[in-house]
């Protein structure tokens, strides 16, 4: 999945005049799944090689084996170890993963249309920060979201 | 998850940190603080700043390095928690109102 095109599908939802409440859920979630998905191609890119046609289920194997609970705590146990982009990538989608695990389950919450458009973009930023850190670099980030048990 | 009183102290945690590592062009008028965790049970400290302004005001860069210096200094106080920060503008709290007190 395309993380450009998930945040600006996010984009949409939440810029439309007068988004509804559902329609913000929805920004916010997609929000995360860009930055989670992000996360996600480069693990396999760097793992397994630039997907091509004869690489593409082992692309694919590494691309599904992240887990939500593991895209941003070994970054925070590490924080030594990886440098600032890195670092605010951890924060940022552990901040998002935490609003949208509220947009997806909790019927309580308010959101504001303000507030998540500096959501996605904040979104945005980070993941374009982290593409632009080295390949070496994103490889231990790869080791450190992929390899371990809970 | 870390308690109320942690949740508190961080609250002048971000005060102090506000000044000097997020710098804005718009004005933080209100910080409110809450203890929380994932489904994980990640504990996570929710934090929603109260800004005069809107969106397009913000820059994104400095909001996202606040972050990383607001886990640091947490982490540095004893409170293991990771931020979950929220901008929300003055105007929208008025038409809506706030989000969750604490």
């Amino acid at each position: 999945m395309d993380w450009v095109e998930l945040i600006r599908a996010s984009r949409l939802l939440a810029t439309s005049s007068d988004p509804s409440q559902e329609a913000l859920r929805r920004a916010i979630s997609t929000a995360y799944y860009a930055m989670f998905h992000a996360l996600a191609t480069s693990n396999a890119d760097l793992i397994a090689g630039a997907k091509s046609s004869t690489n593409q289920n082992e692309w694919t194997a590494v691309y599904r084996s992240l887990r939500h609970y593991r895209a941003e705590n070994p970054l925070h146990g590490w924080n030594r170890l990886f440098s600032q982009p890195v670092q605010r990538f951890a924060n940022v989608i552990g901040s998002v993963k935490k609003r949208r695990e509220n947009a997806d389950y909790n019927p309580d919450m308010v959101f504001y249309q303000n507030e998540v458009i500096v959501l996605i973009d904040r979104a945005e930023h980070a993941i374009i920060d982290f593409n632009a850190v080295s390949p070496q670099e994103r490889s231990m980030v790869a080791i450190a979201t992929l390899a371990g048990q809970r | 998850m870390i308690t109320a009183q942690q949740a508190d102290q961080a609250k002048g945690i971000v005060r102090e940190t506000l000044g000097v590592h997020n710098r804005q062009s718009v004005r933080f008028l209100d910080v409110l603080t809450k203890a929380d965790e994932d489904f994980d049970g990640v504990p996570f400290l929710d934090v929603v700043l109260v800004y005069d302004g809107e969106p397009g005001d913000l820059n994104i860069g400095i909001l996202n390095s606040y972050d990383n210096h607001l886990f640091t200094a947490l982490k540095d106080a004893g409170i293991n928690a990771i931020p979950s920060v929220e901008y929300i503008p003055q105007s929208d709290i008025d038409q809506l109102g706030a989000p969750w007190t604490g």
